[in-house]
């Protein structure tokens, strides 16, 4: 699976594998044989475990479908906001005592917001789980949402804008080539938020958003660890049971319309290196073609051999960075794209040409079944790999739960495995056509002192 | 499970095994950097560290990307101030094929003199990239203006003008120089067979003879200059720093918990004061960066411009008034969170081969986390004023600031610096 930004709330930017949510089938089915051990609580809370008696911490995560995709025009950015108010204070639990109450066990905390959830984790001692538990119930009803503290916070978030698009250029080409491949879906705004949007947040509008999606039956629980199940359960039940089911939740339900030519937009910026973003429309994991793109952009871009390193950053000496992104882990369709940063003396423009001169020889002849098998080798690698700890092993299993149900991860692996080269080959025909492109440019402008 | 077992030739094997996960990760550490550079041949370690991959006497470049690829791994090197790292993480399944691909680049690449121009060219690109990265960027000349020009200040990158002139000749005898077996240590953490891998190293790197010459170590010494450079960016970027301690001292967990109080993670002084209370800043955190010699106990923070003064004067307070403000109650808080920070470090499989080899060449020997965490409970609320006092309560400040900044925004603080 590739790596794609998420957004991390409080410390840091963090690469992982995209999600989405839903939360369905609401019956308690505990899974007594297998790893996972899968129970929903009657307010219609699911809770996930996996035991690793050789692990030497547990894990601890609430997963909520509350994505920047829930929000509406004019209050972009609000669950990201959210997000660090959640850091903020309960009635019960003062402001800014979550971290603190963590720390003091030696346990480390954070969040993330993406496009199609929201999550908040802790790592600590097995012994210490019930302090996640009594934590993360609280927070799920009693948040404060100060008024001064939410204009704090709101000014936070401004700054961290500042510094993770304003002045990141790159940063800045993708959320315009995002907004203008969606006309619809609520893809098209960044997870932050426009500044504009920021500056209008209230109060008011976190309160609705946080009455009507964190609720019990709009989220999960993940825990892993060296734990004692029976224990845990009971916890959990105690400490979530009373919490009351919100109102049931309609899935989002938007449609793209038909994009019928190539856009194109432009960033002026100060910069030192232009650099080109194209992202083509493409599907989900809910449509068999995903692993064969997959596959596609592995044998574009990963690794030293793969064809755009090999063609355009070592052999032809056009870029100086140069991938293919896509993973098909976002909740609704979303794009596969390529990009590159020019040597200099090369312009952008042959840099392009020769991007998309990569696309057609893979559309006019499909890769040898050698490359093809490379290809699924690392694809594999990276997704074992990928869960060494069980930090990744509870998050997987999350993004895979949010698309429909965490078994769907080994149906993952199943369907790279069994990738061909003309599948290849035909999914670069089907998906990365001209037509369906949206291209962006990032023009350096020279600062003038 | 540690254990440190000698080669035949004596190069230093540190091992942690695991039976829980299905990766192995084996790392060669020279003991070299950019500090050991003599100016004019500054980012000759990073430079060369490109160099090791472009083909040895049996693969072509082609052949090793070809080669890792297919194993779905990962091989790659690091180079810092003090060290070069070659590693390579793969399934455990690959174990043989990993250790012969790793140690024939480290033994037997021949840096061809056609690939050299084209390498130059991708180095002075990873310049501009940083230059790019505001964020980045301070740091670095935060380091130039904490260190001066050479030794510890110099860049890792190097600089486009000593990049330009670099040589074959320079490789070898860079390699010659430094690269003996008295440099050199191997580290190996995850899921692997001891016996196989002590074997195929010593078919290897277990025959290496190569004698390394004294480096010409540049001691390090600290000015606290103040530094502006004007930059028409959204946010202004602050490095502030005062004079640390080197790596190897009784006191480094005394200075990890006197930082924590002060500026690691969101319940740290800095955090509350500066982004929670007043909303001033998105990121704002401290650190303390050790070498064999030195520190530096700095502090960044990224803000508006109008909000530059204030975020320095408060941070300026914290750190002078620290002595006489840290409390019993904060002192216990830190030890929970370093004592976790700890534990939560070592969790992947590449962490635990940093930590193995890292300590032997900083300290010497291998402290367990257990030994650790002994140290980390030992120490009193007096050991942390104390080094708080000398440290912070009158020592100059070094401060460097890049962005839409100018001096006449420091009238304020300016003073209180010194």
């Amino acid at each position: 699976m590739k790596k794609y930004t998420l957004f991390f709330g409080l410390l840091f930017l963090i690469y992982a594998c995209v999600p989405a949510a839903s939360v369905r089938n609401e019956v308690a089915v505990p899974v007594s044989e297998g790893p996972v051990y899968e129970e929903t609580l009657d307010n219609g809370l699911k809770v996930l475990i996996i035991q690793d008696a050789s692990a030497p911490l547990a894990v601890f995560q609430v997963w909520y479908d509350a994505g920047s995709i829930h929000e509406q025009i004019g209050k972009t950015g609000l669950s990201h906001l959210l997000e660090h108010m959640m850091f903020k204070g309960t009635e019960r639990h003062g402001p800014k005592t979550f971290s603190r109450m963590i720390k003091r066990v030696g346990g480390l905390d954070n969040a993330g917001t993406s496009k199609d959830y929201v999550f908040y984790y802790q790592k600590l001692a097995p012994d210490r789980l019930e302090l996640s538990i009594k934590l993360e119930a609280d927070r799920m009803q009693n948040l404060l949402l100060d008024h001064d503290e939410t204009l704090s916070e709101r000014d936070v978030v401004m700054e961290e804008r500042r510094m993770r698009y304003e002045d990141d250029p790159q940063n800045l080409v993708y959320e315009e080539v995002v907004s203008a491949a969606f006309k619809n879906h609520p893809y098209r705004w960044p997870v932050i938020g426009w500044m504009q949007d920021l500056q209008n947040a209230s109060v008011a509008d976190l309160r609705e958003y946080y009455s009507t999606r964190y609720v019990p039956n709009n989220a999960f629980i993940i825990v892993a660890g060296n734990i004692d199940l029976p224990a845990v359960m009971a916890s959990i039940k105690r400490e979530f049971g009373k919490i009351p089911r919100g109102p049931q939740l309609k899935p989002l339900d938007v449609q793209e319309p038909v994009q019928r030519g190539e856009r194109r937009v432009y960033v002026r910026k100060e910069a030192e290196l232009p650099y080109v973003l194209s992202s083509y429309r493409a599907p989900n994991i809910e449509s068999p073609d995903s692993f064969a793109l997959e596959v596609l952009a592995v044998i574009l871009s990963d690794g030293k051999s793969s064809r755009i390193y090999k063609n355009l950053v070592d052999g032809k000496r056009l870029a100086l960075s140069a991938g293919a992104w896509y993973s098909s882990t976002f909740r609704y369709p979303y794009l596969f794209s390529v990009y590159g940063t020019p040597l200099p003396g090369k312009s952008i423009d042959e840099l392009e040409a020769a991007l998309y001169e990569e696309l057609e020889a893979l559309k006019k002849e499909a890769p040898s079944e050698r490359e093809v098998q490379k290809a699924r080798n690392q694809a594999e690698a990276d997704f074992i790999m990928g869960q060494d700890s069980i930090f990744y092993q509870a998050r997987v299993l999350a993004e895979f739960e949010l698309l429909g149900d965490w078994r769907l991860k080994d149906e993952y692996l199943e369907g790279i495995r069994n990738v061909k080269p003309e599948d290849v080959q035909r999914v670069a025909q089907k998906y990365l056509v001209q037509d369906q492109r949206t291209t962006g440019t990032l023009i350096p402008v020279i600062n003038k002192e | 499970m540690f254990k440190k077992i000698l080669l035949d030739n004596g190069l230093p094997l540190l091992t942690e095994s695991a039976s829980d996960v299905r990766s192995l990760c084996i790392g060669i550490w020279v003991k070299v950097g950019s500090r050991d550079e003599n100016p004019e041949k500054n980012g000759i370690s990073h430079f060369l560290e490109h160099m090791f991959f472009k083909g040895t006497d049996r693969r072509s470049p082609q052949d090793i990307a070809m080669e890792i690829d297919s194993l779905g791994g990962e091989i790659n090197a690091v180079t810092s101030s003090e060290y070069t790292l070659f590693y390579i993480k793969v399934l455990d399944e690959y174990l043989d094929k990993a250790l012969d691909l790793l140690s024939d680049i480290f033994m037997n690449s021949t840096f061809p003199e056609d690939e050299l121009p084209k390498e130059k060219g991708i180095i002075r690109e990873e310049i501009s990239m940083v230059e790019d990265t505001p964020s980045d960027y301070v740091h670095d000349l935060f380091s130039k203006h904490l260190w001066g020009s050479s030794g510890l200040g110099q860049a890792v990158l190097g600089t486009r003008e000593t990049i330009d002139a670099f040589t074959r000749d320079d490789l070898v005898d860079h390699v010659n120089r430094f690269y003996g077996e008295g440099n050199i240590v191997i580290g190996c953490s995850g899921h692997f067979d001891e016996a196989r891998l002590v074997e195929r190293l010593n078919a290897t790197l277990g025959q290496l003879e190569r004698k390394s010459a004294g480096k010409n170590f540049h001691p390090s010494e600290f000015h606290s200059d103040v530094n502006i450079i004007t930059k028409d960016l959204s946010e202004a970027h602050i490095c502030l720093g005062l004079n640390g301690l080197p790596y190897n001292t009784d006191e480094r967990y005394t200075m990890h918990l006197l930082n924590t109080v002060l500026g690691s993670g969101f319940s740290s002084r800095l955090f509350q004061k500066v982004r929670e209370e007043r909303g001033l800043v998105y990121s704002i955190f401290s650190y303390h960066m050790s070498y064999l010699d030195a520190g530096v106990w700095s502090v960044y923070a990224g803000t508006e411009r109008k909000n530059v003064s204030e975020v320095i004067d408060i941070t300026v307070n914290e750190m002078r008034n620290l002595s006489s403000t840290v409390t019993e109650e904060e002192l216990v808080r830190a030890k929970a969170q370093l004592k976790g920070n700890l534990i939560l470090a070592l969790e992947s499989t590449s962490n635990k081969m940093n930590n193995i080899a890292k300590q032997e060449i900083y300290y010497g020997r291998y402290y367990t986390p257990e030994d650790i965490i002994a140290m980390v409970e030992a120490i009193k609320l007096e050991s942390v004023k104390d080094l708080a006092e000398r440290l912070s309560s009158e020592a100059p400040f070094a401060l460097t600031i890049y962005g839409p900044t100018e001096n006449s925004d420091l009238s304020g603080v300016i003073d209180t610096l010194k």
